[in-house]
């Protein structure tokens, strides 16, 4: 999975830890990690590992209510983003998250969790080259998308993607 | 704390035998299999644990471990992560489906069956020697697993002699099935019936799917990529217009032509006048020493010109003046730089941006240069005039010196790292990156322009407007617009000392804001002489390309003279452009929504419904306009034009250029539309009244247009033969095109782009990083342009060029050897001096202009090479 190997190498660059090398497992087809404390397999338990190992738990959500919304939109975004297949899969998930979002700031509570980080690594991908109309369309996704590329170091290298703040399309005749 | 659920639904157990674990009452909803539970997911994913009102966790891995969290402390974390993410994303995927047909529809599949052998014999060698899957410790990790296997290892279905394959697993199973909480929630989801009460749920329920693999990612990115807004159905209900709206729309309709006013004749000198409506519009001045990108081009003249062309259409006495601002010390870099005097590159250079805003179809009523004795006049008369009211001070500075270069050095011959943002290549006066004035001794690690030595800090005296900042350039560069005036007229005083009859519309970029809203307005409030001081700023932020920065150095982007060679016309660019223009945030130039707009709004949309509706009338009334019974839908729809026309009037009245053109225009097609394809099945007399309704609708959208389009809406007043008096915008929608007028003939307006030629053109502005250093690129640059924007006027031949092209990049070659094998320093210099003294020769001979030859026959200048 290439892109999973990408957003743990920039979450690792973004925490300023070691990630090692992501291999892909023969029988499930998942990333794994072989570090010197062990093996760790699965996107979200190699991200949630690296944030431990960053000393950086507050990403993982400070309460146990806060961990668990984290964990279930980590594993949404393996579930349900990373198996999408085809323009159709991902317009549920667009559409979920947007009216999700409508009214919030962060996926989860009001700061910024991995489950943001690990979200917004995974849409990148589609939201590049993505036409304005759609931007537009999911207009919270992409309010929140923006917000997240601004937070400070979690884009790395990925590219800026552009939003105009004025709507250019009229909803009712397009 | 409540549990919503079908029933029969065995991923319920995980929530339940984590609840009946830490103690935690659960009240358990029983809903339908398709009742929506959790309003914004989009299927009906059960179970759901509110945990607080209206919110929900709907993974039930995160319920069970939130749950029992509540009651117990994780020792590894990381192993339950994994375990969970491994139940969650690989097992369930295969386990689901594979119960989904046993259970649901009576049968088995082999790779399934396959599978769950894998796995479960996965499951057994981790349970060796360990009673449960983290350390002998009952977790979530057994929880989760335990309950996605019940149906699969337990009961009417389960796996036919698994015991005895799987001997840790079977030892694991009963432990777990024999303590009371699980249990508990067999009863509960089963009640005290077998596996076969899963069913409905099983089908119900969506199926969790396994994240894709590699292959299949790199194709789905593709194909998101060509995602077109067509594809996307909203549903249009039709609107109405108020009954009032309708009846003024009615009066327009019916008297309003004989109410339109001539348009005005548009006469050198534009003077103010007393009745009339004065509007004097500038557009920040470009710097001389540089070919503008089209950046440059939306972030100003290309605005400003859409709103003077808009003023002129609604008869307001309205002068548009620009130029290039040929002082300050990036002349005199950018002079060394291509080894000619300032005056020769200014010449140069200013002929250059006249070309390009000609090529845009930018209409300046006057476009100058501030190397004007008018300039000199104006710029002194103020300084003394603020000299002599005490409002100038003197002060020492601290200031760069490079001592190698024996000279203090001007702001803009400073770069170093910005002392706000740590950008690497900032300028002395300001920084690129975060925009902010830096006073070029606040530069970290400062570095002389010219030699690369780092200058050091001593004092000067300066003059000060009294103002916190140094007087420098951008004292006398805004005084630019008022000299341009003074040499377009001799009256320029009713333009720039008239505040009472004048409103003046400043258009520029966002990083020019402090200068015009600042230094420029005190500047002229402390001359104290009745200057006419800004009304409107409007600024616009900055357009990168394709996600990246336009770069001269780089190659990268398209600047203003290669547009021209694309071969696509002007009207598209600026039609983009201004679709794109960074009125409040960043935008970006990228090719391919490009040819998105141009195929879309453009070719399908307007090109389509004009051509249509004029070959319509073409081919079945002879091109004659028909005489239009309207009823009352024809009527609504006048009205419900109006509605945008007003729109559109009040945007511009605020020149929000953007605003007008994406909300305004494109709207009414649809309803047009709808309303067009109808006609065909009318009878003649319908169907005439419909065409010659939308010809004039076509006449209204050519003088709309007209401001963003000319050419574009030149051509369909031609081909509508419009009358002259037509260009005018009235505040209704008038009938311009009476019943029995013959029109022209039509013709398509817009080309289709292709794909294949926008790949061409996205590989020739994506520039080549890191090939050449940046300065020999940008040397190299623009004597390409110089070729080719001065071609016709050059009397050098070919051959002469070219050969001169060689020899410089020969002895450049030789230049770059020695600095490589660090040869000896007068050594270079020498030929360093050689290679200048050919640069400048290349440059004269392809760079000849009319100007300079004028200048060269006065004997100003010194002759250029025969």
């Amino acid at each position: 999975m290439a892109e999973a190997g990408q957003s743990i190498a920039a979450l690792a660059a973004y925490l300023g830890v070691k990630a090692g090398k992501v291999t892909l497992d023969g029988r499930d087809k998942i990333p794994v990690v072989k570090g010197k404390t062990g093996t760790r397999r699965g996107l979200v338990s190699i991200a949630k590992h690296l944030v431990r190992a960053a000393e950086k738990n507050s990403l993982l959500g400070k309460t146990i209510e806060d961990q668990s919304a984290v964990d279930q939109w980590l594993e949404y975004r393996v579930s349900q983003l990373d198996s999408c297949q085809g323009d159709k899969e991902l317009t549920v998930v667009l559409k979920e998250l947007n009216t999700y979002l409508a009214d919030k700031v962060y996926i989860v509570n009001h700061i910024m969790s991995l489950a943001d980080i690990l979200l917004y690594y995974g849409l990148h991908t589609h939201f590049v080259g993505m036409p304005y109309y759609d931007k537009e369309n999911y207009m919270h996704v992409s309010r929140w998308f923006d917000n997240i590329q601004h937070e400070e170091g979690v884009r790395q290298t990925l590219p800026y993607v552009h939003f105009l703040r004025t709507q250019i399309y009229d909803r009712m005749s397009h | 704390m409540k549990l919503y659920t079908d029933h029969g639904n065995f991923q319920t157990l995980k929530i339940i035998v984590a609840s009946e674990i830490s103690g935690v009452k659960l009240e358990i909803v029983h809903t339908k299999s398709d009742e929506k539970v959790v309003t914004y997911l989009s299927s009906c994913k059960l179970p759901a644990l509110e945990v607080h009102p209206e919110k929900f966790l709907f993974s039930a891995n995160a319920a069970a471990r939130y749950l029992t969290n509540l009651s117990w402390k994780e020792t590894d974390p990381s192993a339950l992560d994994q375990w969970l993410e491994w139940e969650s994303a690989v097992l369930l995927p295969i386990v689901f489906p594979y119960l989904v047909s046993l259970i649901g529809q009576g049968k088995t599949e082999e790779h399934q069956l396959t599978c769950i052998h894998g796995y479960l014999e996965h499951l057994d060698t981790e349970l060796n020697g360990r009673q449960a899957f983290c350390g002998d410790q009952v977790t979530v990790a057994d929880i989760v697993l335990w309950s996605s296997l019940y149906p699969v290892l337990n009961g009417k279905f389960c796996l036919k002699g698994w015991e005895s394959q799987y001997k840790h697993l079977q030892a694991w199973n009963s432990h777990l099935a024999n303590l009371q909480p699980f249990k508990a929630a067999v009863k509960i989801v089963l009640g005290d019936r077998d596996t076969s009460v899963l069913k409905a749920s099983l089908l119900a329920q969506p199926v969790p799917q396994r994240a894709k693999d590699v292959g299949q990612a790199g194709q789905q990115r593709q194909k998101q990529g060509k995602g077109a807004p067509e594809e996307v159905q909203v549903n249009v209900e039709k609107p109405t217009a108020t009954d009032e709206e309708i009846t003024e729309a009615i009066a327009a309709w019916t008297t309003g032509h004989s109410l339109c006013p001539k348009p005005r004749i548009r006469r050198h000198p534009i003077i103010p006048e007393e009745v009339s409506r004065n509007i004097l519009i500038t557009s920040a001045l470009p710097y001389v020493n540089n070919v503008p990108h089209l950046g440059n081009i939306i972030g100003c003249v290309l605005s400003a010109d859409v709103f003077s062309r808009y003023c002129r259409l609604r008869n307001y006495n309205c002068l548009y003046v620009c130029g290039t601002d040929e002082y300050g010390t990036a002349t005199e870099t950018k002079a060394i730089e291509e080894g000619l005097t300032p005056q020769q590159i200014c010449d140069k250079y200013n002929v250059i941006h006249e070309e390009i805003y000609r090529w845009f179809n930018i209409d300046f009523d006057y476009f100058g240069r501030t190397t004007t004795k008018q300039q000199t006049e104006i710029a002194q008369d103020i300084f003394w005039r603020l000299y002599n009211r005490d409002l100038i001070l003197k002060d020492s500075i601290d200031q760069l010196q490079c001592e190698r270069c024996d000279r203090f050095l001007a702001d803009r011959f400073v770069e170093g790292t910005c002392p706000f943002c740590a950008f690497d290549d900032a300028r002395g006066d300001q920084c690129d990156a975060c925009g902010k004035l830096i006073n070029a001794i606040e530069l970290k690690n400062p570095k002389c322009k010219l030699c690369r030595n780092s200058p050091v800090v001593k004092s000067t005296q300066h003059l000060f407007l009294d103002l916190p900042k140094v007087f420098y350039v951008w004292f006398d560069a805004p005084i630019g617009y008022i000299s341009i005036t003074a040499n377009y007229t001799d009256h320029w005083k009713k333009w720039w000392k008239n505040p009472q009859q004048v409103e003046l519309y400043n258009f520029l970029g966002k990083d020019n804001v402090p200068f015009h809203s600042v230094i420029f307005p005190c500047t002229l409030l402390g001359a104290d002489d009745g200057y006419t001081i800004v009304n409107h700023m409007i600024a616009t932020e900055y357009l990168n390309y394709e996600d990246g920065k336009f770069s001269k150095s780089r190659g990268t982007g398209v600047f203003g003279n290669q547009a021209k060679d694309t071969g696509i016309p002007a009207d598209i660019y600026r039609f983009y452009l201004l679709y794109i223009r960074p009125e409040t945030q960043d935008s970006s130039f990228s090719w391919d929504d490009f040819l998105l707009k141009n195929n879309t709004e453009l070719l399908n949309n307007l090109g389509n419904f004009i051509n249509r509706a004029l070959k319509f009338v073409d081919s079945n009334f002879g091109g004659v306009i028909q005489q239009m019974d309207l009823t009352s839908d024809e009527f609504n729809l006048l009205a419900l034009i109006n509605r945008e026309l007003h729109t559109y009037i009040e945007n511009m009245e605020q020149a929000k250029v953007l605003y007008c053109l994406g909300q305004s225009y494109f709207p009414w097609m649809n309803h047009m539309a709808a309303l067009f394809t109808e006609a065909k099945t009318l009878v003649r007399h319908k169907a005439g009244t419909v065409c010659s309704l939308c010809a004039n609708i076509g006449c209204l959208l050519s003088v709309l247009l007209q401001p963003y389009m000319p050419d574009v809406s030149r051509t369909i007043q031609e081909q509508l033969n419009a009358p002259q008096e037509c260009y005018f915008i009235y505040k209704d929608f008038v009938c311009q095109l009476l019943p029995g007028h013959k029109m022209g003939k039509p013709f398509p307006l817009f080309q289709k782009i292709e794909p294949a030629t926008i790949e061409e053109l996205k590989k020739k502005f994506s520039g080549q990083p890191g090939s050449v250093p940046p300065k020999a690129a940008a040397n190299k640059k623009s004597q390409v342009k110089t070729a080719e924007s001065v071609g016709p006027a050059s009397t050098a031949s070919p051959e002469e060029v070219e050969k001169l092209t060689a020899e410089v990049a020969e002895q450049g070659n030789k230049v770059r050897d020695l600095k490589t094998n660090k040869a000896d320093k007068s050594l270079i210099a020498v030929e360093v001096a050689k290679l200048l003294e050919l640069k400048k020769k290349l440059t004269l001979t392809q760079g000849s202009n009319p100007k300079e030859a004028a200048e060269d026959k006065d004997g100003k200048k010194k002759g250029k090479k025969k």
